[in-house]
């Protein structure tokens, strides 16, 4: 009873962390209409800077408190909101959460940067050793502060709502955001104050947090991520069923603690994945979301559909630099060219799926985990039959996820990913086998796997510059398969329905069976990339393919423009760059990191990504010397010239870019 | 005589003019070239079909929608690209269309949310309660559960306590009972009489024509007849219901 | 082929929104090759009749039969494979793909399903040329201007081969020239034996095609009949204009 008591005790304790955090999520998301994905990577710089004042500068515990929670997190809040969130009202919600992503993978990255892993840290909590006595259990004054401070939250929320006209501003502009700006209100300000309450609110969770566990940049991202379930059980809109979500996280993490991890074998381990877990569940127990018409919109995105000759030019080209290039690389750079291609496949594979359909998703890391496994447990020789049950296993994977997915849309499909994904790196793959079937398969454990490189054919790919011959072939095979879809039916009816499924449905498509389709066959290429990656570094650990290692892959591939298979291309390139840059000059090293986050951040002014740019960059040079000259031109006047080609929807997205029309429409 | 010249001239003028209007959404123009010049103290009615453009073109007047073309003038300046907020503090004030109330705040927060205009709650909700006593009572009440007249009293009241020049008002009658209708028109009528200019959209053209001082028929994005309430009688049916 | 049973039924639909009932029952069969235009003032119900219709939202009560099979409980792609296609008010085209793309897709949607041998290529070039668009096929379809972007959503429909075609706000944004032409389409596949059912905003439209004209009003539907009489119903002229009040 006693241990019960404790484990209740430890449960309402870390609830009162979650209902803090999640209520800060669902007061800027019902205010804003943007789902921050960064709101537990600002809890989690906060907690840092929160450690820099207190414990490293010696600041008084109040003062530090008054410093990070009233003054740093609301002004970074308003700064997001103002900043980069406003400009995305209109974007759309693929681009939405890709920015919010970017900004929890370039806080992660400056946090790494300023703080440098692998040096301890020692957080206490407030008043470290007294504890009271309840009922025979022991509960220590964090706890109780903790407690204390959900209750504190939960009224002074609910005072702000329904005492303060901003509270009363707040509330109107969920009720209807319009209204408000009739009646002479301003709904960007009540935007940007839920931003800095929300902000606030975060860095209270992370200050709170941060004992139970070492100070460490992803755990802590990771545990406030947590709060999402909380959230989402309050359906994004309802305070006090967030509370209620809160505590149900809390007491079933507690309880798994308590009487699971006791138990040892593969259940045992759950502890970490309860909450994204309950978030699963949680998410596909909300209303079904209706397919119901959208407005299309003019929109930047851009999805060219290019020659299938040039494309096997462009493939056939990159295997021949391959081959030239190979002798003349160091081993170091070949490393760094290796890995970046073999991510490069991963980012190829989100073409069809992000780029095509436009399903968001955030789990590539770990189909390409699940074929480095296939790979290493039925290829140790290399067999090219490996990569084939790579491409199976991982497919199929990618089935089973997109069954629940395909109820999902948006930052439902983005969470429900992430949950999958974080489940995948936290419990499964550090788990020793699985039995699946009655036969035991091998995963990753706590050690890391061997993965063979590919024999083909007689012929070894052993050594590194054969590698670097073998991933640009499947590079170049997979951007063909990629290219030849965009040019298909398939790959048509893909795009169509990302713009519009209800119109799709209405003319017949199945939506899900083309869901599950496309979702199996990118999960498939990215299955393949991982075994390659995994050949790559010969033996890989789980942490390789964990959640947070999909996003630099996404938003490269994003940023590179992930309508085409050259911004893949472009995204594995920068990867490959940016890591040759921080090896020659290791102090670069951490800028690196923030890269990838403000790259993805520069989003919210060109969403069709950097192929886009230099396309249009290519098409401005060439201008002077149209390839068709159209009979009429021929009389041109001489002062035209550079600017007799028709006006096509391209220059048209890139004007509007140029002139930031893109956020004004 | 120029509209555009000084502004002295503006009291006999008119106070708000639309001219040579286009405006659209996501590229689909709703409203094709409307001109439309109401004068102060009068009662304007601006009738059509659903899809005329009726209400995309008050939106216009209020600043809440940017036309795609053409100018909005009040009291004979060009006010075009104002924001909203900016109109409503220089007293142009619109009720749009549906129950314009928050439903989730209860009938005070409502008007707590009117004095963004300037004006002291105090004063707001004395005068909101002193006109429509039935709204006193029910203060903490919220808006949504009221009844729908009683949701447009509340709407009307907010408009009319932060002392507009000119309101606007989208399909009042809509959903209403004629008994209702006939209260509200009372408060239109009372308040025009103070002086206040009153535009009213309204898809039921004959309802509202015994109130206006003058109207303006719409038929696809278009002003196709515009006069006194008998003037315009005879476009009606056409403009509704098409010709044959 | 004998005057059986009507392509599209619709019997006694209802529909509520919380307590709000949007239809109160609807009953409508249209014959093939017929055109109804539907009318009716805002707030009316004519769009969420057609998402009843096409199975984008399932009714309270009621059913619908397309070519006498009960479709109520099937989705909407099922119901396109019934024969049934439809345009939307709110423009759905799919805005990166070119107009021929458009229509192309929907016909290699509609080849799968109906097993039918014509080329989904011929069928969109000739599509493409039959609704004034050729000279626009290579354009992206959000690059267009509303009218054609209207064009297009009838073009891409069409390209299912349906035996139904529900039109919602076709003629919005088109110019006179274009509305036109558009009339002049919807007599041609009138007179191909598709079945129409119109609404527009354009009355004038709407009572020129018609053979028949049904008025929605309050969620019932106040009368079902020829354009002239619609036109000189007194009824309709309430619903439509409204009554004089007396005011306090």
């Amino acid at each position: 009873m006693d241990t019960f008591l404790t484990y209740t005790v430890f449960g309402l304790s870390t609830a009162a962390i979650y209902a803090v955090a999640a209520s800060g999520l669902v007061l800027t998301y019902t205010t804003s209409g943007i789902f921050n994905f960064a709101h537990g990577a600002i809890g989690m710089f906060a907690a840092f800077v929160y450690w820099q004042l207190r414990f490293q500068w010696g600041w008084p515990t109040p003062v530090a408190l008054v410093v990070v929670l009233f003054v740093l997190a609301p002004l970074f809040g308003a700064i997001l909101e103002v900043g980069i969130m406003r400009g995305l009202e209109k974007a759309s919600e693929a681009v939405r959460v890709v920015v919010a992503v970017a900004v929890l993978s370039g806080l992660v990255g400056l946090a790494l940067w300023i703080w440098p892993p692998n040096t301890a840290r020692p957080f206490s909590g407030f008043y470290p050793g007294s504890k009271i006595h309840i009922a025979g259990a022991a509960v220590t004054a964090h706890q109780l502060i903790s407690m204390g401070c959900a209750i504190a939250v939960a009224i002074g929320l609910a005072l702000i709502l329904r005492r303060t006209r901003a509270g009363a501003d707040m509330r109107a502009v969920v009720d209807n955001r319009a209204l408000l700006v009739v009646f002479g209100g301003r709904p960007d300000r009540v935007a940007a104050l839920s931003w800095a309450i929300g902000a606030s609110l975060a860095a209270l969770a992370g200050i709170l947090i941060a004992p139970a566990l070492q100070l460490s940049v992803l755990p802590l991202t990771l545990l406030v991520v947590n709060a999402y379930a909380a959230a989402i059980i309050g359906r994004l809109s309802r305070l006090p069923a967030t509370f209620v979500g809160a505590l149900i996280i809390g007491l079933a993490e507690a309880y798994g603690v308590g009487y699971l991890s006791s138990r040892g074998g593969f259940f045992g381990g759950i502890r970490p994945a309860i909450p994204v877990l309950i978030l699963f569940v949680a998410l596909l127990a909300l209303p079904h979301a209706r397919l119901r018409g959208q407005l299309s919109r003019r929109s930047l995105d851009w999805f060219p559909s290019p020659s299938m000759s040039r494309a096997v030019a462009s493939a056939g080209a990159l295997v021949v630099a391959a081959l030239v290039l190979g002798p003349h690389l160091g081993p170091a750079n070949l490393f760094t060219a290796n890995r970046a291609l073999a991510l490069g496949i991963v980012a190829l594979s989100l073409v069809p799926l992000v780029g095509y359909a436009g399903q968001v998703a955030l789990c590539q890391m770990s189909f390409a985990g699940i074929g480095a496994l296939a790979m290493a447990n039925t290829a140790p020789g290399g067999s090219p039959l490996g990569l084939v049950a790579a491409f199976v296993v991982a497919a199929v994977a990618g089935a089973i996820v997109a069954l629940p997915a395909l109820r999902l849309r948006g930052i439902y499909l983005a969470l429900a990913t992430a949950a999958f994904a974080v489940a995948l790196d936290r419990w499964v793959f550090i788990q020793d086998a699985i039995r699946l079937f009655g036969r035991k398969i091998p995963l990753f454990g706590i050690y890391s796997v061997n993965v063979a490189r590919p024999r083909i054919g007689g012929v070894s790919f052993g050594s590194n510059r054969a590698q670097l011959v073998l991933l640009a072939m499947v590079f170049a095979l997979f951007a063909l398969l990629v290219v030849a879809i965009r040019r298909s039916a398939y790959g048509r009816m893909l795009l169509a329905m990302r713009e519009s499924p209800a119109a799709c449905a209405t003319l017949g498509l199945r939506l899900t069976v083309t869901k599950l389709s496309v979702f199996a066959l990118s999960a498939g290429m990215a299955g393949v990339g991982g075994a390659l990656l995994g050949g790559v570094h010969t033996a890989v650990a789980a942490d390789t393919f964990s959640f947070f290692q999909t996003l630099p892959v996404l938003l490269l591939a994003v940023v590179g423009g992930i309508g085409t298979v050259n911004g893949a291309f472009l995204g594995a390139v920068l990867l490959g760059l940016f890591q040759a840059v921080a090896r020659i000059f290791p102090s670069t090293n951490n800028v690196i990191n923030v890269l990838p986050g403000l790259a993805g951040v520069g989003l919210a002014r060109n969403p069709g990504g950097l192929a886009s740019d230099l396309h249009m960059a290519v098409a401005g040079l060439r201008a002077g010397r149209p390839r068709r000259r159209p009979a009429e031109s021929a009389e041109v006047p001489v002062e035209w010239i550079g600017i007799d080609r028709a006006i096509t929807p391209a220059d048209v997205a890139a004007l509007d870019a140029a002139l930031g029309m893109s956020s004004a429409r | 005589m120029s509209t555009l010249a000084a502004p002295v001239e503006t009291a006999l003028g008119p106070i708000l003019e639309l001219r040579g209007i286009h405006a659209g959404y996501h590229g689909i123009e709703v409203v094709s070239g409307v001109d439309l010049s109401v004068l102060p103290g009068e009662i304007y009615a601006l009738v059509g079909p659903n899809g005329a453009g009726k209400s995309t073109t008050v939106a216009v007047a209020a600043c809440l929608h940017a036309p795609t073309a053409g100018d909005v003038l009040l009291g004979g300046r060009v006010v075009n690209g104002a924001r909203p907020q900016d109109l409503c503090h220089l007293g142009v004030c619109l009720v749009p269309e549906g129950r314009s109330v928050f439903p989730n705040l209860s009938v005070h927060e409502n008007l707590w949310l009117a004095t963004h205009a300037g004006v002291a709650l105090d004063e707001i909700e004395s005068r909101a309660y002193g006109r429509f006593p039935v709204l006193g009572t029910r203060r903490a009440q919220l808006a949504g559960t009221l009844s729908g007249g009683e949701q447009q009293m509340l709407a009307l009241a907010r408009a009319v306590a932060v002392n507009p020049a000119v309101l606007l008002v989208d399909e009042l009658s809509m959903g209403l009972a004629p008994v209702i209708i006939a209260e509200l028109y009372g408060f239109i009528r009372e308040i025009a009489s103070a002086g206040v200019t009153v535009v009213l959209v309204e898809q039921f053209a004959r309802t509202v024509l015994g109130l206006a001082d003058r109207a303006a028929v719409m038929s696809n994005g278009k002003i196709v007849g515009a006069g006194r309430p008998d003037e315009v009688e005879g476009v009606l049916e056409a403009a509704y219901l098409g010709a044959l | 082929m004998t005057a059986a049973a009507a392509t599209l039924e619709v019997e006694k639909i209802e529909v509520r929104f919380g307590g709000l009932v949007v239809l109160a029952g609807i009953d409508i069969a249209v014959d093939r090759g017929e055109v109804i235009g539907l009318l009716g003032p805002n707030g009316a119900g004519k769009s969420t009749l057609f998402n009843v219709i096409n199975g984008l939202l399932p009714p309270h009560a009621g059913t619908v039969r397309l070519g006498g099979v009960d479709v109520t409980k099937a989705g909407p792609d099922s119901r396109a494979r019934r024969g049934l296609a439809r345009t939307f008010q709110n423009l759905e085209t799919f805005g990166v793909l070119t107009v021929r793309e458009n229509v192309l897709v929907a016909a290699e949607i509609s080849r799968r399903w109906s097993g039918r041998r014509t080329s989904p290529s011929a069928v969109a070039d000739e599509l493409v040329e039959r609704v004034g668009l050729a000279s626009l096929a290579s354009e992206r379809a959000d690059a267009l201007a509303t009218g054609p972007a209207r064009l297009l959503e009838v073009a891409r429909a069409l390209a299912t081969s349906p035996s139904v075609l529900l039109l919602d706000e076709p003629a919005s944004g088109l110019t006179e020239h274009e509305t036109a032409n558009l009339r002049g389409l919807l007599i041609e596949l009138a007179a191909d034996g598709l079945s129409v059912v119109l609404v527009d905003h354009n009355a004038n439209l709407v009572m020129s095609v018609s053979h028949r004209v049904a008025v929605l009003h309050g969620g019932r539907i106040l009368t079902i009949a020829t354009p002239a009489e619609v036109q000189a119903d007194r009824r309709v002229q309430d619903a439509y204009l409204g009554a004089p009040v007396v005011s306090a």
